[in-house]
């Protein structure tokens, strides 16, 4: 049979209709697993098929949406019997088979418990069983990026079937996960998939305005499967309340907005089926031609590179940087997320991730890395690294289409960056440099370009998917060096192609580093710099920056420049500040005005009697409020933060600072129980107070938590459940922890813990609050 | 939203201090902002069985359900959720802000709550001349987790609202409620 990608396009093509709603007319109850039918009742699928193919569709889906592992034991032979019978029955009318996929029913991680890699063995087992006798596969119902990235991987790497994907999406115009119909388009076409669309979830009224948003968003063959309308119930039964004509007549409008593949989801009959082909298969495909862009996304939004120049934030980055190495090598992970968190919230568009240092595992901190700062911000990311396998691993994992940082003009360098930019999709940042050093002139620099423009045509990646960088040298050793650098950008940006620089490394070297860094970064937004890797915590920057944006019309109303400067450091008296002390400071829980105040008195203070007087000072009389009530939960929390604040400054000054820790704890939610605000608020006091914490996190194995205690030598475990159903794993924890280390102590807490509970249950503190575990531990440790 | 539930669910005795009423007030803003509120609801036929009662054509065994159904005629089954982003927020603000997030912890279970009361507000208008029982939701005393399952296949929960369920019958997104409410008829129309 042909290829159905080469008929797309050619003619308007035809999916089937629902399964679901003929199987309920065929007599199948709520509740009941339309999978087993394949096997029970094959002839009931059959006429199903045959229904659907005799009103005109080109392609059948098999039965087989929810046939995963999750729900059967037995998949290959549920699909291969259902890929029987819809072979059986298209064969006949020359008509393709699509092998059906539908989402898992969970949420992967960090959203659900299901694992990226466990959702891809999950698909991989569907493609595999399905492989040999279907034309296609059709993933749909997808309102996830992530799975539908888990499901690609495995149809493409486990098949070479067409890949077809198909979304729903919510009232708001977005998946469950968030993401817009742009996002999603860029997304998966960086995935490579043959053609996309929508379906379910609408009629095909409300599809409309998505089908044209998808068209202008990616000149991939478009397929759209609207229900019969919402679903409505009527004397306990679903009903759809679109009829075939009225339908028929819509599904020529989505054809006119640009799909080449249609056909229909739940509530719609071979009726519709039959009168959409009627009334559509005379149409000619509209032919679309999307002049190329560049963007990147995340799981919910898109980074598009066009008129205004992006922020891409450099902070997560150990370079120079005392405090980010230690927290590199102690894994502190939480650190290096709020770099990212902090950027995000002043401004940067995207986020550099580059967490290399010699004596780490670069692969598993970048992974790490990747994953946590997805699991709290949808700013997009730039994988920067120099290992590939590092590379590889995060851009598997990342959930969206990256940034990578970056390929050069080294034939090794392109050899091994495009394969994976190919595979898994991504801009790539384009160093122009290549085996004979950087070119000095501007020229030199532009010949670059063109070689890696050629090499990556040869691995069918287009320029638009390249930013350049023409590469941003000190003046202080070459004072034309800026000149040079932004004549390229120029040139560059007259031949239509993207730039990015590393802005801060005009200034090496020069005292007042960021003046010059922030007038140069103007000069070559002037140039035509599409982005910028920046510090965004430099309000010298950021303030030219939005400047230049309402200079040039690129800040409509001058929102973005009227709301930064009205908080902009810069414009704020200093001495205004710093009246209050450190002391004061923390317990009025002011974070940024203590971080500044410590400074300060680090210059005439002893570190360690700022931690004693001012830090736990302050601390133990926000704590004692508490306990009276005259003071409640989010004033002790920010108190903590600012002291956690003074903290971070003390660290960076004396890195290695151990002496200050009081003692090592070992926390966790037990098995079984994801709720863990109380735990996290917990460990976020217990810290504060001087403890070296670990947190296992939540829904945690007692024999993780026993292992933990003997490799650490732990004293003190603290262990939270909020669910009746949960208390006995924290039983099953305690008796793990007690037949390992019997000497060590162990608390607990949580919503339905009581005293009673804790004595059952063989803890040996009860705590009714944060602060009870705090005194707890002060009487473990003995301070 | 109501601010005196927030404050509860905080602890909070009295008027709190003016940083955390600022709190209180950016988690109110933001929570609106991100949240994706769905909400379904069904209403169904039942017959009260010895060891438990038959809700549609499933079965719910216990005596605890079979009691809080007891005295009315129909059962209707709810599901709500705030959505997955809201999930995302509070995540953020643990790491970068935990009194951020103890509060707005608090601000999305009213947040909850209000929806579930709208829903039921929805139950109540549907029936003509029907009264609607108090809600009551798995994991109530007596009302096994396990029921999860069966509600989730009843109302197609997952693919309808986007919840899904652990292996321990938990709601991810977080911020979600399902919850099984009682209708009784009255003899007369109420609207």
């Amino acid at each position: 049979m042909r290829d159905i990608r080469e008929q797309l396009g050619k003619e308007i093509l035809f999916f089937d209709g629902a399964m679901g709603t003929m199987l309920q007319r065929a007599g199948l109850k709520s509740g009941e697993l339309p999978e087993l039918l394949n096997l029970r009742s094959p002839e009931i699928i059959y006429d199903i098929h045959k229904a659907y193919l005799d009103a005109g569709c080109h392609v059948i889906s098999t039965n087989t949406f929810g046939a995963n592992r999750l729900k059967f034991d037995n998949v290959p032979e549920i699909i291969n019997a259902a890929l029987d019978t819809a072979r059986r029955a298209a064969d006949a009318y020359n008509a393709y088979v699509a092998l059906d996929i539908g989402p898992t029913g969970k949420l992967l991680k960090p959203l659900g418990e299901l694992e990226f890699e466990d959702a891809y063995a999950l698909f991989a087992e569907q493609v595999q069983a399905g492989k040999d006798k279907a034309d296609l596969i059709l993933i749909e119902t997808m309102g996830d990026l992530y799975e539908i990235k888990a499901a690609v991987l495995a149809a493409k790497e486990n098949s070479d079937l067409p890949v077809f994907v198909t979304m729903i999406f919510s009232d708001n115009g977005r998946l469950l996960t968030g993401a817009d119909a742009t996002t999603a388009a860029i997304t998966l076409e960086a995935l490579g998939v043959d053609a996309l669309g929508l379906n379910c979830g609408f009629g095909p009224d409300a599809m409309l305005p998505l089908t044209k948003e998808l068209a202008a968003a990616t000149d991939l063959p478009l397929i759209v499967n609207p229900n019969a309308g919402l679903p409505e119930v009527v004397n306990g039964k679903t009903v759809y309340n679109v009829l075939p004509a009225a339908f028929a007549e819509k599904m020529t409008e989505i054809v006119a907005a640009g799909a080449w593949v249609v056909g229909g989801c739940c509530g719609t009959t071979p009726e519709h089926i039959a009168a959409e082909v009627a009334a559509c298969k005379q149409l000619v495909p509209v032919q679309r031609t999307i002049p190329p862009f560049t963007a990147i996304t995340s799981y919910s939004q898109a980074a598009i590179f066009n008129k205004k120049t992006l922020i891409i934030g450099e902070r997560i980055n150990p370079t120079g940087k005392k405090r980010f190495k230690e927290a590199l090598r102690t894994k502190d992970m939480n650190y290096i997320i709020n770099e990212g968190i902090s950027q995000a919230d002043k401004g940067a568009d995207i986020l550099d991730v580059n967490v290399g240092l010699p004596e780490i595992d670069e692969t598993h901190m970048l992974l790490d890395a990747v994953k946590g700062l997805q699991a709290v911000t949808d700013t997009p990311l730039q994988l920067d690294t120099t290992d590939p396998k590092a590379l590889e691993t995060a851009l598997r994992a990342y959930n969206g289409k990256a940034m990578i940082n970056s390929v050069n003009g080294k034939p090794e360098s392109m050899n091994t960056v495009f394969p994976l930019a190919k595979k898994y999709g991504g801009v790539i940042v384009a160093l122009l440099l290549d085996e004979n050093g950087i070119p000095a002139t501007s020229e030199g620099r532009l010949a670059v370009a063109d070689k890696i423009i050629n090499r990556a045509a040869e691995y069918g990646i287009s320029a638009s998917e390249l930013v350049f960088d023409p590469l941003a040298m000190t003046i202080s050793t070459d004072e034309n060096a800026a000149l040079i650098t932004l004549d390229t950008v120029r040139a560059l940006h007259s031949k239509g192609l993207k730039t990015v620089l590393g802005v801060s490394n005009i200034s090496f070297g020069l005292p007042g580093r960021e003046t010059i860094t922030a007038e140069f970064f103007v000069l070559a937004m002037q140039a035509g710099l599409s982005a910028g890797i920046v510090n965004p915590n430099s309000a010298r920057l950021m303030s030219a920056y939005r400047a230049y944006n309402a200079l040039c019309g690129l800040d409509p109303s001058f929102t973005a420049y009227i709301a930064s400067e009205a908080v902009n450091p810069i414009n704020q008296t200093p001495a205004a500040q710093n009246e209050k002390s450190l002391y004061e400071c923390i317990l009025k829980g002011l974070t940024e005005e203590a971080a500044a105040r410590a400074k300060q008195d680090l210059k005439t203070k002893d570190p360690l009697a700022i931690i004693d007087n001012d830090i736990i000072g302050a601390l133990n009389a926000a704590g004692q409020k508490f306990e009276n009530k005259t003071l409640f939960l989010p004033q002790l929390l920010m108190c903590a933060e600012a002291s956690k604040a003074v903290f971070d400054v003390i660290k960076a000054t004396i890195p290695r600072e151990n002496s200050a820790s009081k003692g090592k704890i070992v926390i966790c939610t037990v098995k079984n129980d994801i709720h863990d605000i109380g735990k996290n608020i917990v460990r976020t006091l217990l810290e504060n107070y001087g403890y070296d914490v670990i947190d296992l996190g939540k829904d945690v194995e007692p024999s993780l938590v026993a292992e933990t205690v003997v490799q650490n030598s732990i004293k003190l475990v603290g262990l939270s459940a909020l669910m009746t159903t949960t208390v006995p794993f924290m039983e099953e924890t305690v008796k793990a922890v007690r037949a390992v280390a019997p000497d060590c102590k162990i608390m607990v807490g949580g919503a339905v813990l009581t005293q009673k509970y804790s004595d059952m249950i063989g803890a040996d503190s009860y705590s009714k609050d944060a602060m009870g575990a705090v005194r707890y531990a002060q009487s473990v440790f003995g301070n | 939203m109501n601010e005196k539930n927030i404050r509860r669910y905080l602890r909070i005795t009295g008027e709190p201090d003016d940083a955390t009423a600022r709190l209180i007030r950016e988690c109110m803003e933001e929570a609106a902002h991100t949240m994706t509120p769905k909400r379904i609801f069904r209403i169904y036929d039942m017959e009260m069985r010895e060891d438990g009662v038959l809700i549609g054509d499933t079965f719910f065994e216990g005596t605890q359900i079979a009691k809080r159904l007891q005295d009315f005629d129909k059962c209707a089954l709810m599901a709500v959720t705030l959505g997955v982003p809201c999930d995302t927020l509070i995540r953020k603000y643990s790491v970068s802000r935990p009194s951020k997030a103890a509060v707005m912890q608090a601000v999305l279970a009213d947040m909850t709550e209000d929806i579930c009361d709208r829903t039921e507000a929805d139950i109540r208008l549907t029936p003509p001349g029907y009264t609607v029982g108090q809600r009551f939701s798995p994991g109530y005393p007596g009302l096994p987790l396990e029921f999860q399952k069966k509600i989730f296949a009843m109302l197609d929960i997952s693919k309808r609202i986007g919840i899904t369920l652990t292996a321990t019958d938990l709601m991810l997104p977080s911020k979600s409620v399902t919850a099984f409410a009682g209708l009784k008829e009255n003899g007369t129309c109420e609207i």
